[in-house]
């Protein structure tokens, strides 16, 4: 026999939707840390952070999650990671080949739902359809949160929408928004730090210079993945995401010691 | 030519081009040069006393990046903490990534500031290997060009050099670019070159910089560290290619001249 | 190629040696009574006819 649905009316659907929803926004209001960009390294340092007992939300312009951790080069969805990047696929669970010493290829979409969900699994919240607008400075300089608004809106014309965007607290944001390192821009817009730019392009290989430049670019904020590139004008490196997810794993170490120390200084 | 008398050889290694064994270096320079001393040094950080002061030595290390190597640099820039930070753990040998482009003749005046005074003569030869790739300014093409070597006090090689600075050939770039376009790994695109190249752990470096390292020890001995014989170990190669003829594939180390000039120096 | 020594006619400042030789741009060090030193870190530098200075190109290689 055919199991029948729940007899439940529109107005509840709609009621649990919008309870539920804003009900994680207004306790999300405020938070440890934000982090900026749903792609592989800033999944990976809200998985991290959360698992420490952390409250994490991420801060996504798409409606999915997960950014270019879909799809490895000109939508060819295989992902490629280098030693010692496997570590983390064996962490979450996600099958690979070795094609080459030291080189590994998993399914992007088997990859990328994996760490997803063990962010998720960790306690992770997410706003999607969300862009990051600008960023809240505490008196003193000190990055405090972020300024945001739903997607759509942010590419219409202000004279036919003019929603406002909303402010958002934190202890600590993480800027994971790729090349373009959004939040880091904003610093520079504002005069508060200059960025490198795209260096020159020598080195073919730097994805360990992305681990070791990973961290804090100003007080309250660490800058995680390509962002790292932009922000210290290192040289890109080739399609391999071991530096992302690493890059991630070393934010949240990072932002779990700036975290600690700020409380015992409390 | 003129011939400096040589004191001794120094030998200076922070440990992160992980592919030198320096000691072999040290061997091959005292058979080449029997009557001059050759001295392994170690890590020239460790050396001079940098202690309370290697955060201000990190910052200006850090502040000699080339960020574009299209624009003369006319002044430095402020480093960012975590950039001097990096420096530092690379000073303190904690991290040997490399990948960062500098710019060579400030980076040896940093250097020079370790070397003891009483030892900054060209009858010292110092030689700082390292991993840090640093590029000088071309007036004529009006772009900074990545160098395999620098010769001064010390003089500098690079093995980040060896492997970027001599350019591959036209049609490597080429498929490189078709291969990133593609989001293809370029592990496949050198396997197709196989040899023609010197790359990161090729176990061929550690010959190839002996060779430049002769190469700074004539720089003290006759002010020239260079030679036009494509086949001799003193050949400034331009290209890949000319690097792996001169340095590994010649049938002769040393040409005619450079040659009799060793054993005449080592009384022979 | 290679380094030249320079005997000094008269009495001048390092700077002026370099001036003279239109050297001011070049990648040079100078090296006197066996030492070597960077010129534009000693332009104040008196120096007296009859020293000799070793002007010694800085060589890139690659």
């Amino acid at each position: 026999m055919v199991e029948k649905f729940s007899p439940v009316g529109e107005k509840e659907v709609t009621r649990a939707i919008v309870t539920e929803f804003t009900t994680q926004f207004a306790e999300y209001v405020e938070s440890d840390c934000i982090i900026v960009g749903g792609g592989p390294s800033g999944l990976m340092a809200g998985k991290n952070l959360a698992r420490a007992g952390r409250k994490v939300l991420i801060v996504e312009r798409n409606n999915y999650i997960g950014g270019g951790f879909w799809i490895g080069g000109y939508l060819m969805n295989k992902v490629t990671v280098r030693h010692p990047g496997e570590r983390i696929l064996d962490e979450l669970g996600i099958p690979y080949k070795e094609v080459n010493a030291g080189l590994f290829v998993a399914d992007g979409p088997h990859a990328c739902s994996k760490l997803i969900a063990s962010a998720c699994d960790s306690g992770v919240k997410f706003a999607n359809m969300t862009i990051f607008d600008d960023l809240v400075l505490r008196e003193g300089g000190r990055v405090a949160g972020v300024v945001i608004n739903w997607t759509p809106i942010s590419a219409m014309p202000r004279e036919i929408t003019c929603v406002d965007p909303v402010a958002i607290e934190s202890e600590l944001v993480i800027d994971a928004t790729g090349h373009d390192a959004q939040v880091v821009k904003k610093l520079e817009e504002r005069g508060l730090i200059k960025t490198k730019g795209f260096g020159a392009m020598w080195v073919e290989r730097s994805e360990d210079l992305i681990i070791e430049h990973t961290g804090e670019v100003y007080p309250g904020l660490i800058v995680t993945g390509m962002a790292v590139a932009t922000t210290y004008g290192l040289p890109r490196m080739g399609p391999t995401f071991g530096a992302m997810l690493l890059s991630g794993e070393v934010g949240a170490q990072i932002a779990l010691e700036k975290l600690h120390e700020s409380a015992k200084v409390k | 030519m003129k011939v400096r008398r040589l004191n001794k050889i120094l030998l200076y290694d922070d440990g992160a081009a992980r592919a030198l064994n320096i000691e072999e270096i040290a061997e091959y320079l005292g058979k080449k040069l029997a009557k001059v001393g050759v001295e392994v040094r170690g890590n020239p950080f460790a050396l001079y006393p940098l202690q309370d002061k290697i955060s201000e030595y990190a910052g200006k290390i850090a502040s000699i990046k080339i960020p574009d190597a299209t624009k003369r640099m006319s002044s430095w820039q402020e480093p960012l903490y975590s950039e001097i930070e990096y420096e530092k753990r690379r000073i303190l040998g904690k991290t040997t990534a490399f990948g960062v482009l500098y710019d060579g003749l400030e980076l040896q005046r940093l250097f020079f500031e370790l070397i003891p005074r009483e030892e900054r003569s060209l009858e010292f030869v110092h030689i700082f290997f390292n991993n840090r790739l640093f590029a000088t300014w071309d007036d004529h093409d009006r772009r900074y060009h990545a160098r395999v070597s620098l010769c001064g006090i010390p003089s500098i090689i690079s093995t980040t050099g060896v492997v970027e600075a001599p350019a591959k050939p036209r049609e490597y770039y080429l498929l490189k670019q078709q291969y990133e376009m593609l989001g293809k790994d370029l592990l496949e695109l050198k396997d197709r070159f196989k040899g023609g190249f010197i790359d990161y752990e090729d176990e061929r470096l550690m010959e190839v910089v002996k060779g430049y390292a002769m190469q700074a020890v004539f720089y003290s001995l006759v002010g020239d560290p260079f030679c036009q014989d494509k086949g001799c170990r003193l050949y400034n190669a331009h290209w890949q290619e000319e690097l792996v003829f001169a340095q590994l594939e010649s049938k002769y180390e040393f040409c005619q001249r450079h040659a009799s000039f060793l054993e005449e120096m080592n009384g022979h | 190629m290679g380094i030249e020594k320079i005997e000094v006619k008269e009495d001048k400042t390092i700077k002026e040696f370099i001036d003279e030789l239109n050297l001011s741009s070049v990648p040079i060090l100078l090296e006197l009574d066996g030492e070597i030193f960077y010129p534009d870190e000693n332009y104040d530098r008196k120096i007296q006819a009859g020293d000799r200075l070793a002007v010694i190109p800085i060589i890139a290689g690659g």
